[in-house]
């Protein structure tokens, strides 16, 4: 018991730090980096890491520290959008399907069985293969891509918390179907919900670079971590910091948020409560 | 049982049938004429005229997905754009290169991660459980490609033990063949493992708090009998279904490890095609792909009920 | 006293670290003979739980004997290493746990499990394993066992699972069962058949029994010796005849307070119109379809229901699980819609109450249910559950609002301070207490109280039961009290139904219905009712002697027989 608690504490430090982390490098990056992220230097293309440049620069003589920085903005920025955009269009319509079931149930399940029946990325890369490339086509397919995860966990909390005797009870008191929803159901959601939302930003953030990395995210020369590694790949023999930088910042965001989800799972689980 | 094979196996048709109704849709959406595309010039109208005509693009909505379906049907996936050539024997090849890699990965990752995740369980919040659950929390947290550039950078290049780029297939020369998969199968399977790992170790908690395992154990059982008898069954039924989806999610997925280690499967095929426009080719990796996601979702629907016989449809 | 098979001596039983322990069992001490039937009863959480599992060292993780020592047989169990203790645990001791739906394992066929330790244990071939379980099968009153062994847990109920458990456990014939509450999460009358199970069959063989329970009746006439337990401590013990002649301490007395005293309250005298009246009530649930395209099946919950209650009067609705007693109290509470039949509310039609006549309704007709967990909401302090109903109260101010809840908490029992705690750090009967005063503070008419005392400790019982009189007469209440269980409204009920499938097999005054019945159903349901009768200086335990007596059967109802779906 104490090694769960000492573990719990120590992930939720660690990841918070972590994020804390990324979050300050994304707020430097966007409005205040060590030098342009953008604008090529061509005097000192492809420099190691140097007290000048302490990440080395790439082919076009680019910071890779600012460029890492603002990579953090550009990345972090996308992620999270694209699980507010799951979340609202998923908890809405899990919230109606489960609640009011009938028809509305029908629909949404056949439209996210649909959705789903595409595995992974795959409806992502369809929907920009449509939109083109760029950040609101990014969102749009990955938001639409996640949506399901959060209409089935939604469905399915609505669907149990309905047949308990405590909705039920409101239900005798005359209260409204409205009233039940957001005073007895919508509260019994959120710690399930609020999990959800930290796996779905560690997928989000990885499915972002992933297509950055493709080629189909953010473009070229806004800086995206996907993308500094695409740039590095061919390069890599010469300049191993340009993939080694990147890749790190990846891994740090997602431990973080990872670490942070599993803490998070941890607290809110019922059933570690009053245990002895 | 019978009838839930019948069912579940039926149930499956209507998905098949919106998937395809979806990505016909998708490509209806896309920007731009087919025709024009084809041509590639925008000038000679009257040939793009002739072609509309020729492709049913004239026709109403229903008429062209009635005609596409019935080529579909056929086996028909269309010709591409690029070199004019039928898609679905190139498609097939390269569904191949991605199976191979994906099963062989998938397998391997369940293989660790599934006694590892009831190891984790059965020591609950001891040191043994943190130090599994941790190390997963930080391999779901590298990103397959990274890692796969590294692995490159090191065992690639800097070591030269393996080769970095290309692909054997097996069936021509196992030595060599493996040589070229190890690479890409370890970064997948660190990638995968932690998703795994966890639903096993979830699963396994959920059963190990139930009566019948403290009834296995008053029964005078071992602890390995009871993990292997008791807790297994139950608990591998729940991951079973992350196990397929986690097959299926890759045989789309895998895009990033193919670019990574230039393999020749579907998920490069599919980048490619999106980035020279090839709709014909894009619709039908889409297609192929969806159908056997579904497909392996209904065989590890249909092997559920040998680890929890209470499944009904 | 024969030889005694388990001695527990000052066993102190700590759950947390090293630092700061804390005892959940407290220097107890209690043998077990050869072949002799020894109950433990008590409350939840007095300890009786732990200090059988402790016998096994099978107690939970975090917990462990601090000190004290338990022999079995001749050998020390505390210290004993885990392969040692493995050899006796099935062998020699065999455990039963309560909830037959969880202890058997849903992914094994019935025979893989029962035989699974007969060939650990003994060497036995398979051949041989199925043939002694086939044995113990029949013994535990399955036939068919060939057949049974082929089958999954899920295909039984619940009181035959517990059959099943019962035979896997004494496969071995082990010299010590403990049964850890092997029935409470039964229906009364398959309550009494599994411990008269137990008793028979563990005499047969020579078994002793260690036997947990929070309901004296229930193992009083079937136990050898008792030894009762309160918060971690065994207060008392001795031969069952001894403590019921004369029990010393003030919990042994809780109780047998609680058990019936075969008191019956009379029928309401006064002719007076109807508050309720039911005719013709019938509901049918759709079941699953075999093939999408095949009709859906439809079972009936209930079938041509007719009921009256009388202002004041308490109707008590008694059925076993299935019986469609359930479905009737919320039906009457507007929860379940009838698919045929008609329910009037004095002279108002409210068979299918408009949105806006709910909210009227709901002043009239409350419910309380049956889990006093899940019947509040574990995100909304107490008092604000109590005093949701007074939002559609437009005259009361917030602070008004507040002050009725108050009132109302105390007027059930629970203290002012209990309004600002969460539902989860209540006991089940404090729950229990909310649940009343949200439907009380509604100042209804009838309150449909749907098993609201099954989930609770016997003594708990006997209180909320106390409780619901009083506020009865406080606040001139018509009670709809449904019940698998006849003893439990034998002091509350002034009329009686019985159901059966969805039928009323028996109705009448409590009196009459009690003294003499006049349905087989309702004889079962009598006969396992436990009841104290004095004897010299102390009491008698007896089971009601019930037979169907001609002599005294009153108008005769047809009994209709349920036509298959």
């Amino acid at each position: 018991m104490m090694a769960r608690l000492a573990r719990l504490r120590l992930n939720a430090l660690v990841g918070g730090t972590l994020l804390l982390i990324a979050l300050i490098a994304a707020l430097v990056g966007q409005f205040a980096p060590p030098s342009d992220p953008i604008k090529p230097d061509f005097l000192v293309l492809l420099q190691p890491p140097s007290w000048e440049h302490p990440f080395g620069t790439d082919q076009f003589g680019r910071d890779m520290l600012s460029r890492v920085l603002a990579g953090a903005w550009v990345s972090l920025y996308a992620a999270t959008l694209t699980v507010i955009v799951a979340f609202l269009l998923g908890t809405t319509l899990g919230a109606l399907a489960g609640f009011y079931g009938g028809w509305i149930d029908r629909g949404v399940s056949v439209v996210t069985e649909t959705l789903m029946a595409f595995p992974g990325l795959l409806l992502a890369l369809a929907i920009m293969a449509v939109m083109g490339a760029g950040l609101v086509p990014l969102v749009t397919a990955l938001g639409l891509a996640f949506a399901p995860s959060f209409v089935r966990v939604t469905r399915a909390l609505v669907l149990s918390l309905k047949e308990k005797e405590f909705v039920e009870a409101s239900r005798a008191l005359g209260n409204s179907q409205t009233y039940t929803l957001f005073r007895h159901i919508v509260p019994n959601c959120v710690s399930s919900l609020s999990v959800l939302c930290t796996t779905i930003l560690a997928l989000a953030l990885l499915a972002e670079s992933a297509l950055s990395f493709l080629g189909l995210g953010v473009q070229p020369p806004a800086p995206s971590w996907g993308g500094m590694l695409a740039d590095g790949r061919g390069v890599m023999v010469q300049a191993p910091w340009m993939v080694i930088f990147p890749g790190v910042a990846i891994f740090g965001a997602l431990l973080g948020i990872n670490l942070l989800g599993d803490a998070l799972r941890d607290w809110l689980d019922p059933r570690m409560e009053g245990e002895v | 049982m019978l009838r839930y094979v019948i069912l579940r196996c039926l149930a499956s048709i209507p998905t098949m049938f919106l998937v395809a109704v979806t990505v016909f849709v998708l490509m209806r959406l896309v920007p731009g004429d087919p025709a024009t595309l084809m041509v590639g010039d925008v000038t000679q109208v009257e040939r793009i005229e002739r072609l509309r005509e020729e492709m049913g693009l004239n026709d109403p909505l229903l008429v062209q997905f009635i005609a596409w379906m019935g080529a579909l049907l056929q086996g028909d996936f269309g010709t591409s754009f690029i070199n004019g050539a039928p898609v679905l024997p190139t498609l097939l090849d390269r569904f191949a290169v991605t199976a191979q890699v994906v099963a062989i990965s998938v397998l391997l990752a369940a293989v660790i991660a599934v006694p590892l995740g009831m190891i984790a369980a059965w020591r609950q919040n001891r040191s043994v459980d943190n130090v599994i659950v941790t190390t997963s929390i930080a391999a779901m947290s590298v990103p397959s490609f990274w890692i796969g550039l590294m692995l490159i950078l090191v065992f690639g290049i800097e070591l030269g033990w393996l080769p970095s780029v290309g692909y054997v297939s097996l069936t021509d020369d196992l030595t060599r063949g493996i040589m070229y998969l190890i690479m890409p199968v370890a970064a997948l399977v660190m990638a995968e493992l932690g998703t795994i790992l966890r639903m096993s170790r979830a699963a396994t908690i959920e059963v190990m708090r139930l009566d019948y395992i403290t009834h296995a154990r008053a029964k005078g059982l071992s602890e390995a009998d009871v993990l292997r008898r008791h807790a297994f069954p139950n608990a591998f039924a729940p991951t079973l279904t992350i196990i397929g989806l986690t097959l299926g999610a890759l045989l789309g997925g895998a895009a990033v490890i193919e670019t990574v280690f230039t393999l020749p499967g579907l998920g490069r095929h599919l980048i490619d095609a999106i980035s020279s426009r090839d709709y014909p080719v894009v619709q039908g990796v889409m297609l192929l792909v969806a159908l056997s996601y579904i497909l392996v979702n209904l065989i590890t629907d249909l092997l559920y009920p040998l680890f929890d016989p209470r499944v009904r449809l | 006293m024969k030889t005694a098979i388990l001695q527990m001596r000052d066993v102190t039983i700590a759950f947390g670290g090293r630092e700061w322990p804390t005892d959940v069992v407290t220097s107890a001490s209690l043998s077990v003979g050869a072949g002799e039937f020894h109950a433990i009863v008590g409350e939840s959480g007095s300890g009786k739980t732990m200090l059988a599992r402790a016998a096994l060292g099978l107690l939970p993780p975090g917990g462990r004997v601090r000190a004290g020592s338990i022999t079995f047989d001749g050998t020390e169990l505390v210290g004993l290493g885990s392969r040692s203790i493995r050899a006796l645990r099935g062998k020699k001791m065999g455990m039963v746990f309560q909830d037959p739906l969880t202890s058997l394992n849903p992914s094994m066929r019935i025979g893989a499990q029962m035989c699974e330790a007969t060939m650990l244990h003994e060497k036995l071939s398979v051949k041989d394993a199925q043939d002694r379980a086939i044995d113990m099968l029949a013994r535990v009153g399955i036939p068919h066992g060939a057949r049974a062994l082929g089958c999954y847990p899920h295909e039984f109920s619940g009181g035959m699972r517990q059959r099943i458990m019962i035979a896997s456990t004494l496969l071995l014939k082990p010299q010590l069962l403990i049964a850890d509450e092997p029935t409470t999460a039964l229906d009364a009358i398959v309550q009494a058949d599994i411990m008269d199970l137990i008793r028979d069959v563990t005499r047969d063989l020579g078994t002793a029994v260690l036997m947990i329970s929070h309901d004296l009746g229930l193992v009083a006439d079937r136990a050898d010796r008792v030894s009762v337990m309160d918060a971690g401590v065994i207060v008392e013990a001795g031969p069952v005849d001894d403590i019921l002649i004369e029990p010393r301490h003030a919990k042994t007395k809780a109780l047998l307070a609680a058990l019936p005293q075969g008191e019956v309250k009379p029928p309401q005298s006064a002719q007076v119109a109807p508050l309720l009246h039911v005719t013709g009530a019938h509901v049918s649930f759709a079941g699953r379809k075999p093939w999408p395209w095949a009709k859906a099946p439809h079972t009936h919950a209930l079938r041509d229901v007719d009921i009256t209650l009388c202002p004041g009067e308490t109707l008590a609705i008694v059925g076993a699980s299935g019986s469609g007693k359930t479905t009737l109290g919320r039906a009457i509470a507007g929860l379940q819609d009838l698919t045929s039949g008609r329910i009037q509310f004095g002279d108002a039609d409210i068979t299918h109450p408009l949105a806006s006549r709910r909210r009227e309704l709901a002043r009239e007709i409350q419910i309380v249910f049956q889990d006093p967990m899940g019947s509040l909401d574990p995100r909304v302090r107490v008092g604000d559950s109590v005093a949701e109903g007074l939002r559609h109260t437009k005259t009361l101010s917030r602070a008004d609002r507040r002050k009725k809840a108050l009132t109302t908490l105390t007027a059930c029992g629970l203290d002012e301070d209990f309004a600002a705690r969460f539902p989860h750090q209540l006991s089940g009967g404090q729950r229990q207490r909310v649940g009343i005063a949200r439907a009380l503070i509604m100042q209804p008419k009838i309150i449909v109280l749907d098993e609201p005392v099954s989930a609770l400790d016997v003594t708990v019982q006997a209180q909320v039961l106390d409780l619901l009189e009083r506020l009865q007469r406080d606040h001139d209440l018509s009670y709809i009290f449904i019940s698998h269980d006849l003893g439990v409204v034998e002091s509350i009920a002034n009329r009686v139904m019985v159901m059966e499938d969805g039928i009323v097999v028996e109705e009448g005054h409590a009196a009459e219905v009690f003294r003499a019945p006049q349905h087989p159903f309702t004889c079962r349901l009598l006969s396992i009712l436990p009841e104290l009768k004095p004897q010299g200086r102390g009491y008698r335990l007896v089971r009601r002697q019930t037979h169907l007596d001609p002599a005294t059967r009153r108008e005769e109802s047809p009994c209709p027989q349920p036509t298959t779906a």
